[in-house]
């Protein structure tokens, strides 16, 4: 078993393996990743389609079970736990931003955002609360449902759902792929922000070097494996590094 | 193309399908099964009375005066002037009574529905009985049972039986045991066979016949002859042939059949009412679902006919389907009730079930139209989708303004008709059709008004189970409920027909519990009751016996008769004994006295009859009596209470005029210084011997009375149960579409944090929810049935609105949500969170 310490740490995977199907149809999609992610960093994932971005999300947000290895939230190892319980921790801990909004429709703005609240029992602190939803402009729009708001602001709401919490780690899944390029940056803003001055660690899955530059640090994945990794990025060495990973 | 499509639809969603199918299949079942038990049953009369089965070809009897059943007695010279007749080989007179044989246990073999007949038994070709062990009763204290009672009765060849007639319980031995006819069968009416002689004496008969069978000489038609006898015969008397005889009985019990078949046509007709409500329900539901589905067909050029043909004949795969499946349902359904009457001692023959094709034609058809037509508007709303549904999600339908008026009408319509079908004067087919269409206008007005305030209720309900901590799950649960209110509304009205249905027939039951109940309890002093326990009264030798009791004073037996009014109506008319009635019963006599009915030719009336006909003490009544003729009766008392009947006679003059005198009750007070108990103990000894007769306590008969009431509505609760859990069924199916539609949203609760244990939690108040809106409208609308129903009956003179019932019934309907919300919620809790968030 693992003696590894967590200290400092947001989330952890260690020999993370997850296999789907059987025999001739088996698919690595991780393949033996180890890896920290520190407290108060914004982290992006790219690769290729398939290359097993997603997979890693999923597994370390406890949505999904590694076939082998462990991963920790905190001090919490996932690996183990009863289904109630990662739900638990999943509620307490992780925040989500999905690549499609994700609201419930028939709860306006304030009430979605509110909403992991709500299903923890936990009061809100409405001065974050305020601040949160001042900062992602969409305050004059808490009283909306979700159809009667725009892509943007819907993934405004849906980003301060995830902040209002104030989990220890956000999972974003591509947060803007349905997005203009105005409401991407708007929202890739919303997230450096929330790095830098609240600092919130993030775990972003992108296959948009734009979307990735922003991050602290950027790690590719290929074939379920990390083959690289980059700080302080930039779109065109990203660009650069991705091209040569085809 | 549209084939596959039509299929493929059906088949991706096997639950769906079986829920759907599941009202139609119950309701074309009850139709089918109505239908192949009726005719099960009128072919093992058919083949009871059958003329096959009567060695006879002619017979002789009184003409029916007042009713089929009661003739007046063929005197013995009659049977000379028939035997006398050219062209008649044999002529025997049957002496016929009421014949109640008893079990070695002391209970009453038979008499529960099918009569219990005592005979004399016939020499010669007349006879209908063919002997299968020992031979004729030939000894005064001998008889001959028919086989079936001869086994139910334990009773064997050279053993003794109990048998009571008109002159009391005696001990009879068993010379023989004989079966009847060619089939065997009695329909489960009993058969005793005693001696000419004893039969005469027993069933007092004074030497006169019921009928006169006779045999034809070879060369003499049978039609032919009863011509001929009908000229030698005194007025009043006819000649029939045994076929025609044969046929009249058959169909006095088809009558009974009819009315049975009816009342399962018409449990029929409401699983199939709740059943199309389902049905539309579930294809306007998946159609939305299927809205981008059927946008992109119609975006590459399927045509809206096309798109109206597919939706078409998917229902006609499912009305195919569930058909034929209920059609088989339906077959085993009467082959349920079948055994099941048999089990509660109905005593239907042994007979194979009789399935006609009109059973298998009528069922299919049914249910294939249902099917069609409730399809019919969701499908027409499918073919209407633009193709930019493919593209844009459509938005929820707003309802338009005037839907709610043209909902409002058809509901107010809905109620007059029903109104006016209940409570107007009419014959019976527009007063059916009014009544049915009236219910059905009012539940269609009231299942689409619903959704306009199905939302304030669902908030309302949500809110009274705010006690519950007011947690996300009821939350949730509630918002979902007011999220379309047009589907919740839809959800909620299966249930509301079911609990209307249910509720209406409990404030009826209670009416009629208030107004026997109560107003016995008022009127009735008796310290002890004994009451008939078979429709056919009791033997009226056991006056003597209870008279004979030390403990009681005040006995006064009432035993009636039935006869014609000027108007034609037949009516029955009860005696009592008017020096003794005031100490036992109080009808609430408010002009002239009993006591004056000891003068011949007299007669009392209860007040709405008075009213009726116009009478005023001192006026004169005709009355028509089978045994007696018409003659002009004075009305010598007007009385109130109608519990025990709306005519009464002096006891005498009601067996004067009666061809065989039955009893209906003895009522009594205990004696000086006897307790009500011991007066009812020493009565129930002293009745021992007549199984036909029970003796109550004052409170005992009331509970009686009560269970009776109970006992004849329990049916009724017992398929509208039915109709309730297909409604259960209904939002099973519709919760379990909602669930699929919201697999994301569901996914993404998930995702965030909420528990399944939250999801089931949700799942299930929403459930909870939308059957509590059906069961409040449903309990609205039933307390209006019910009301309307109490008033269409003058004799119920009491109303009584159970509440705790109504209560219970809100109860019941919380819990038929969590019930219904099991399966749903469970594969909502299920999802994979994952698959449900990549879901498009």
């Amino acid at each position: 078993m693992s003696t590894a310490t967590t200290n400092g740490l947001a989330a952890r995977i260690e020999g993370g393996r997850r296999v789907y199907g059987q025999g001739d149809n088996e698919v690595r999609a991780l393949d033996g990743i180890t890896r920290d992610f520190p407290l108060g960093r914004f982290t992006a994932v790219m690769g290729p389609s398939g290359s097993g971005k997603s997979t890693l999300m999923q597994c370390m947000a406890g949505l999904d079970r590694l076939t082998e290895g462990e991963t920790w939230i905190g001090d919490m190892q996932l690996t183990g736990m009863s289904e109630s319980s990662v739900t638990r921790v999943r509620r307490d801990n992780v925040g989500f931003i999905f690549q499609a909004f994700n609201l419930v429709p028939t709860l306006n703005a304030r009430e979605n955002i509110l909403l992991p609240l709500d299903i923890a029992g936990r009061k809100v602190d409405q001065e974050w609360f305020d601040k949160v939803v001042t900062d992602l402009r969409i305050a004059d729009r808490l009283d909306h449902r979700p159809s009667e708001l725009s892509g943007g602001q819907q993934q405004r709401v849906a980003a301060a759902r995830a902040i209002a919490s104030r989990p220890k780690i956000i999972f974003a899944d591509e947060p803007t792929g349905q997005l203009d390029s105005r409401s991407s940056a708007e929202m890739l803003d919303v997230m450096r922000g929330a790095v830098d001055q609240f600092g919130q660690t993030i775990i972003m899955v992108t296959h948009d070097p734009g979307a990735a530059r922003h991050a602290d640090q950027v790690i590719f994945l290929n074939d379920g494996k990390v083959v690289d990794e980059m700080d302080d990025p930039t779109a065109d060495a990203i660009f650069d590094r991705m091209k040569a990973m085809d | 193309m549209i084939v596959t499509q039509a299929t493929r639809n059906l088949l991706s969603n096997k639950l769906r399908l079986f829920l759907t199918s599941l009202a139609i299949v119950l309701g074309v079942g009850f139709v089918t099964g109505a239908f192949v038990l009726g005719d099960t049953i009128n072919k093992s009369f058919d083949d009871v009375f059958s003329a096959d089965n009567s060695a006879s070809a002619v017979q002789v009897r009184g003409k029916a005066v007042v009713s089929e059943q009661d003739r007046k007695a063929v005197p013995a010279d009659v049977l000379d002037k028939v035997k006398a007749v050219d062209g008649v080989a044999d002529a025997t007179g049957t002496i016929m009574g009421q014949a109640q044989v008893v079990g070695p246990d002391g209970k009453a073999i038979g008499g529960q529905g099918p009569p219990t007949f005592g005979f004399n038994w016939v020499e010669g070709p007349t006879n209908p009985m063919h002997l299968v062990a020992g031979e004729a009763p030939r000894a005064d204290d001998e008889v001959v049972l028919d086989k079936a009672t001869a086994e139910k009765a334990k009773a064997t060849v050279g053993g003794s039986v109990t048998v009571v007639t008109d002159v009391g319980p005696a001990k009879y031995r068993v010379s023989g045991i004989a079966t009847f006819g060619q089939s065997g069968q009695t329909a489960g009416a009993t058969l005793t066979f005693f001696t000419p002689a004893t039969a005469n004496r027993v069933f007092t008969s004074s030497g006169k016949f019921a009928s006169i069978e006779v045999t034809t000489k070879a060369g003499v038609s049978d039609q032919a002859l009863a011509e001929r006898i009908g000229k030698v015969l005194p007025a009043g008397y006819e000649a029939v042939t045994t076929a025609q005889s044969a046929k009249e009985a058959v169909e006095g019990f088809q009558v009974f059949v009819d009315i049975f078949r009816n009342i399962l046509l018409g449990f029929a007709g409401i699983s199939l009412f709740v059943g199309a409500f389902i049905i539309f329900n579930a294809f306007q539901i998946t159609i939305a679902q299927r809205g981008r589905q059927i946008g992109l067909l119609r975006a590459q050029g399927a045509t809206s006919g096309q798109i109206l043909g597919s939706v078409m004949l998917e229902a006609a795969l499912v009305a195919v389907i569930a058909s034929v499946v209920g059609v088989l349902f339906g077959i085993f359904v009467a082959w349920g009730l079948h055994a099941l009457f048999n089990a509660i001692g109905a005593g239907l023959p042994e007979q194979s079930l009789v399935i006609s094709p009109r059973s298998i034609i009528i069922g299919l058809a049914v249910g294939i139209v249902i099917t069609l037509l409730s399809a019919l508007g969701p499908a027409f709303r499918s073919s209407r989708v633009p193709p930019m549904a493919a593209l844009h999600p459509m938005p929820d339908t707003r309802s338009r303004p005037w839907a709610a008026v043209v909902s409002g009408i058809v509901l107010v319509l809905g109620a007059v008709m029903f109104v006016w079908g209940t409570l107007g004067d009419m014959a019976t087919a527009p007063r059916v059709v009014l009544m049915a269409g009236g219910g059905m206008l009012l539940f269609f007005g009231a299942a689409a008004l619903t959704q306009y305030i199905a939302r304030p209720l669902a908030y309302a309900i949500g809110g009274a189970f705010a006690w519950r901590g007011g947690r996300m799950p009821l939350r949730l649960g509630r918002r979902n409920a007011m999220r379309n209110p047009h589907r919740t509304a839809q959800t909620a009205s299966a249930l509301t027909i079911g609990v209307a249905l249910v509720a209406a027939v409990s404030i009826f039951a209670a009416s009629l519990q208030e107004t026997f109940v109560g107003t016995l309890e008022k009127r009735l002093n008796a310290d002890v009751i004994a009451f008939a326990q078979s429709p056919d009264g009791f033997s009226v030798a056991a006056e003597k016996s209870a008279e004979g009791v030390p403990q009681v004073t005040d006995v006064m037996v009432s035993r009636f008769v039935q006869f014609k009014r000027a108007d034609g109506d037949t009516a029955s008319v009860s005696g009592l004994d008017p020096a003794k009635v005031g100490a036992v019963y109080d009808a609430g006599v408010e002009d002239g006295t009993f006591a004056e009915l000891t003068q011949p030719n007299t007669v009392a009336v209860s007040r709405d009859v008075a009213d009726d006909l116009k009478l005023k003490v001192g006026d004169s009544l005709p009355m028509t009596f089978a045994q007696t003729g018409t003659a002009p009766r004075k009305v010598v008392a007007i009385f109130k209470d109608t519990t025990f009947g709306r005519y009464y006679m002096d006891n005498a003059q009601v067996t004067a005029n009666s061809t065989r005198a039955r009893d209906q009750a003895i009522l009594a007070n205990a004696a000086p210084g006897v307790s009500a108990d011991q007066a009812q103990k020493a009565m129930e000894t002293a009745l021992k011997g007549y199984p036909s007769v029970k003796a109550y306590s004052k409170s005992g008969y009331l509970d009686f009375i009560g269970t009776q009431v109970n006992q004849t509505l329990l049916m009724f609760y017992m398929l509208l149960a039915m109709a309730v859990v297909i409604a259960v069924f209904g939002i099973i199916l519709t919760l379990a579409l909602s669930v699929f539609e919201r697999t994301r949203e569901i996914g993404m609760l998930r995702a965030v944090g909420l528990s399944r244990r939250g999801t089931r939690g949700m799942i299930r108040w929403e459930a909870v929810i939308v059957s509590l809106i059906g069961a409040v409208v449903g309990l609205v609308l039933g307390t209006f049935l019910g009301v309307i129903a109490v008033k269409a009956f003058p004799d119920l003179t009491a109303m009584r609105i159970p509440w705790l019932q109504m209560l219970a019934f809100i109860v019941f309907a919380a819990l038929a949500g969590v019930l219904a919300a099991i399966l749903p919620a469970r594969r909502a809790a299920k999802l994979n969170v994952l698959e449900a968030i990549a879901t498009e």
